[in-house]
């Protein structure tokens, strides 16, 4: 009996120990692993910024900021993780104005408001658009590429997923140039390039991270971007200069919150994610993957998602 | 054994029925100019059915002497398990990973399996400290630790 | 010979002692989550990942996280020949005989012949893998949509026919595991299917949710009712190293398997759950005596083993050469790479020779740690899974139950995992082999994308999957085998 009660004991404090580590951590935030959620395949361009932002923050936050991909379903199912999660700061939503956020709501229902039920922390980068063909594809310029699409019954083009930035791009551009677009989308970017690279598909977008390799290679070719100005990392021209009159806010990467999380713990957020924009060794990896650094703080995002989401909804508008 | 395996075709018809059901009522054969969500699960819910009819009508007729579907004696054993392990997964917000492991394995030796309580205590604290080790400490996986414990 | 020098230059690198220790390391960890049902290699690397950035080095972090990628092509054997239960998806087929072996007595040559089946196989993919790199891997970008959807077509006819028993019930499986790949938001337009209202359904059922659902619990269940120790083998584990008979016998399928395996592996999402099959139904046709399949023949151990851990390192090629993950495991290797500096593709031989060659020669120096590791360690997993089935039970329930809580750590797939369970267990009894139900879970996704894909291609005509020459000839090659198994079928009724 002695001896039973004495194993009981130690069965109790061995389970109790185990509980230790998290008990004796106290209130103060943060007081555990950050959890980042980043709604797609690993190898994409939000999980490689994400991996980049991990990788530095150790130097900026006392905890380990760990990246846990949730793909499928249209990068939905991720982001409702998120929305449901404790409002504690703890679990945090990577890749907030994709266009998952900005487009998809004005083109079909989703579980959530995207709006109301996440609150922006902070944004980190834009990944700019770029419209790519095959290298062996006869024409050298947009002009030359438009003039080879309207000749044809079908263009196909290879996209990251339905309803996504460059899905949405590509059917305004073609709109807007006045030929025949089938888009043919997949699992993500790298799957979209993949697929065009393997002569899938008659031509295709994605962002720098993902096609500037390929364009080194020789075997992708740059065409034109979706932005108000050139990017810096990719050599082609804009749109615009081209007389195509699309613009589309590119793939935006920012971090939000549940609704309900404290506000102190989001400016710390903020200030830690800040201090990582800057951080040179995450400078320099930015750089290595042909990516801008664009941060702002939590309200200047606010402000500016809201301005992004309508300007989203009067693209989508456009082809209805 | 021709008895159940009816039962299982009439239970595999009837999911290919609501395949079908959500397939053309619910999801649509077309989006657009495009193939739909329900075309993948129109087609595989009308294979299902067929391939089901197909078993239905290869174990019509009387079988072999019934041998009883459920071994006597021990049917409650795999009940009990689910049991616990439903314990487990329901408890698991209060007392967490480690003491829900622990009591888990303790009640399946206790229980299923007839141990003494002193070596189902002892193995379950055991188990617990083990998985803590692997899990928390080498492979760093946030097992949670249940509200009770941590407050 | 510009590959011969490069190689020098990679063993100089791979032989320094850091990198050594983290071929080791990689290797023992691969092992052993290989060994873990629950824990695979993509889940593994994905928690190495924050571990590589202390690392510093490309190269270092590449040579320990490909370790662990074909360190769990050796440990996952063991798991299967021992309990039945695939240690991770690509020995699946490794039950089906190495299982039967063990409950004969033969656990011994079974895992002996697993693990130099892995090494020969290994060894000819490096070896593969460093001469003909840039050539083969063009060829894969050939394949587009339509060859996919003809590829999983092709995969999945073979997964059904190589259970063996009841092809119409492993049909019936293999349906219903197209049709829960299915559960979840639909890719293209976001409509939620099957999801039955719950939303945690909305992102689809996780394949680990499944395998320990069917496998784990599945079994454990049917071993509690029926009290049969069939799950776990008590004889004790002799003769690892197998006799001269078995080395003649399985001396072509080894052989086989690694062709099959690097040609699979290098195919963009073939990888090594499909090798391995590939590999299992060859070895079936080609044996003298297909009978002895399911039945425990060795052959249908050593060609899948083998196949699998080609495939394994096959699949560096497209990633390395051409920046293209072929699956979950490379994916994140890719990553890895990337942040570190480096960019996969066909520049990274150019530019960055030291992580290609380095981790080529550490492939080569791997594949012989894990030899002298796996054949006396074996040993060692065997006397813990010795341990009575009272005690083993209560602790596969309690890893499988760890193993799905850490995928996405809610408690949510723990109830699924349970439901699975149940129905696998009722499976069992039913005389269903859930096998082909895994595999086309695994399957489903990819041929519905590359289904709709090839339609949206073609303007929704279906001659797309005929005009183009590779699809027709897997298409071709299927119907070619599903016409020989009926056939064959008449005439053994007749």
């Amino acid at each position: 009996m002695q001896s039973r009660r004495v194993l009981l004991a130690a069965l109790m404090a061995a389970v109790l120990l185990a509980g230790i580590p998290a008990a004796v951590a106290g209130p103060a935030y943060p007081a555990k692993a950050i959890t980042l959620i980043v709604p797609y395949a690993p190898g994409g361009s939000t999980d490689v910024l994400a991996r980049a932002v991990s990788q530095v923050a150790t130097r900026h936050l006392t905890v380990p900021l760990l990246v846990v991909n949730r793909p499928g379903g249209g990068a939905i199912p991720g982001r409702l993780d998120v929305v449901r999660a404790q409002p504690d700061g703890y679990t945090l939503l990577f890749g907030y104005g994709s266009g998952e956020d900005l487009f998809v709501p004005h083109q079909r229902q989703i579980p959530y408001d995207v709006l109301t039920d996440l609150v922006p922390v902070c944004r980190i980068s834009i990944h700019s658009v770029v419209l790519v063909v095959a290298a062996n594809h006869p024409a050298q310029n947009l002009t030359e590429f438009v003039r080879w699409a309207k000749g044809r019954e079908q263009n196909t083009a290879a996209v990251s997923t339905a309803g996504g930035v460059v899905d949405v791009t590509l059917r305004l551009f073609a709109q807007n140039a006045g030929f025949k677009v089938t888009p043919v989308p997949g699992t993500g970017g790298a799957d979209a390039i993949t697929r065009l690279v393997g002569g899938h598909a008659d031509f295709g977008g994605g962002h720098p991270s993902e096609v500037l390799p390929h364009i080194k290679a020789g075997r992708l070719r740059p065409l034109g971007v979706a932005l108000e100005r050139r990017d810096p990392a990719v050599n082609a021209p804009t749109f615009k200069e081209m007389g195509f009159d699309v613009v589309t806010p590119g793939s935006v990467k920012g971090v939000a919150v549940p609704k309900g999380t404290p506000s102190d713990v989001i400016l710390y957020l903020a200030a830690a994610f800040k201090e990582i924009s800057v951080d040179p060794e995450f400078v320099k990896i930015m750089k290595d993957i042909g990516q801008p650094i664009m941060y702002q703080g939590p309200e200047e995002y606010k402000v500016w998602f809201k301005q992004a989401f309508e300007q989203a909804g009067r693209l989508v508008a456009q082809f209805k | 054994m021709r008895r159940w395996q009816r039962y299982a075709s009439l239970v595999l018809l009837l999911t290919a029925a609501v395949v079908v059901f959500q397939a053309l009522v619910r999801l649509g054969l077309r989006m657009g100019d495009q193939p739909g969500p329900g075309l993948m699960p129109l087609v595989l819910g009308v294979l299902l059915g067929a391939l089901a009819a197909a078993l239905l009508a290869g174990n019509l007729g009387p079988g072999e002497a019934q041998a009883p579907f459920w071994a006597a004696g021990t049917w409650w054993r795999p009940l009990g398990a689910v049991a616990l392990m439903a314990g487990f997964a329901f408890g698991l917000r209060w007392i967490g990973f480690m003491a829900g492991i622990g009591l888990l394995v303790a009640g399946w030796l206790l229980i299923l399996e007839r141990k003494r309580l002193w070596v189902a205590a002892l193995s379950g604290a055991v188990t617990a400290t083990v998985v803590y080790a692997l899990f928390v400490v080498l492979l760093k996986v946030p097992l949670p630790m249940g509200s009770l414990l941590t407050r | 010979m510009a590959s011969f020098e490069g190689l020098l230059q990679g063993f100089g690198i791979a032989l320094s002692p850091v990198n050594l220790l983290f071929a080791f390391l990689g290797a023992l960890l691969g092992t052993a989550i290989g060994v873990l049902p629950g824990l695979g290699p993509a889940a593994t690397i994905a928690l190495l990942l924050p571990v590589s950035y202390k690392i510093g080095s490309p190269v270092t972090a590449i040579i320990m996280m490909a370790g662990v990628f074909y360190g769990a092509m050796y440990g996952g054997s063991t798991t299967s020949i021992l309990l039945n239960i695939p240690g991770e998806a690509a020995s699946v087929v490794t039950c089906l005989d190495g299982h039967q072996m063990a409950r004969k007595g033969r656990a011994g040559p079974a895992l002996g012949i697993a693990a130099i089946g892995s090494f020969i196989a290994g060894t000819i993919a490096v070896v593969a893998l460093t001469l003909v790199a840039p050539p083969v891997a063009e060829f894969a970008l050939k394949f587009g949509p339509p060859e996919y959807f003809a590829l999983t077509v092709l995969g999945l006819l073979l997964a059904t026919y190589l259970s063996g028993r009841a092809p119409l019930k492993s049909l019936i499986m293999a349906t219903l595991g197209l049709l829960l790949g299915l559960v979840g938001l639909d890719p293209v337009a976001g409509v939620p299917r099957f999801d039955f209202g719950n939303v945690n359904l909305q992102g689809g059922i996780d394949f680990v949710t499944l395998a320990m659902g069917l496998f784990g619990i599945g079994e454990i269940l049917l071993s509690l009712e029926q009290g049969v120790i069939g799950t776990i083998v008590t004889t004790t584990i002799r003769d690892v190293f197998p006799r001269m008979t078995d080395f003649v016998r399985t001396r072509r399928a080894i052989v086989r398997g690694s062709v099959i395996g690097f040609v699979v592996g290098l195919l963009p999402g073939g990888g090594a759950v499909i090798a391995s099959l590939v590999s299992y139904a060859a070895e079936r046709r080609a044996s003298p005596h297909p009978e002895e399949f399911g039945q425990g023949a060795i052959e249908g151990v050593a060609g899948p083993e083998s196949a699998n851990n080609a495939a394994a390192t096959s699949s560096f090629i497209p990633l390395l050469t051409l920046g293209i993950p072929g699956n979950a495991s490379t994916a994140m290797i890719f990553a890895a790479l990337m942040i570190q500096g480096v960019t996969p593709g066909p520049f990274l031989l150019r530019e960055h020779a030291d992580v290609f060659w380095g981790v080529a020669a550490s492939m080569y120096i791997g594949n012989a740690m894990l030899l002298l590791l796996n054949l006396p360690l074996v040993g060692v997993w065997a006397q813990l899974l010795r341990v009575p089935y009272a005690y083993l039970a209560p602790i596969i329930a309690v890893i499988t139950l760890a193993g799905v809580y850490t995928v996405n750590n809610t408690a949510f797939d723990i109830w699924l995992m349970l439901v699975i369970g149940v129905v696998g267990y009722l499976l069992r009894k039913l005389e269903f082999d859930p096998g082909p139900l895994l595999l086309a879970f695994v399957l489903g996704p990819i041929m519905e994308r590359s289904l709709r894909q090839s339609l949206l291609m073609s303007a929704g005509s279906p001659a797309i999957f005929v005009t183009r020459p590779i699809a027709a000839l897997l298409l071709i090659a299927a119907a070619i085998f599903v016409a020989g198994n009926l056939l064959a079928g008449r005439r053994r009724r007749a």
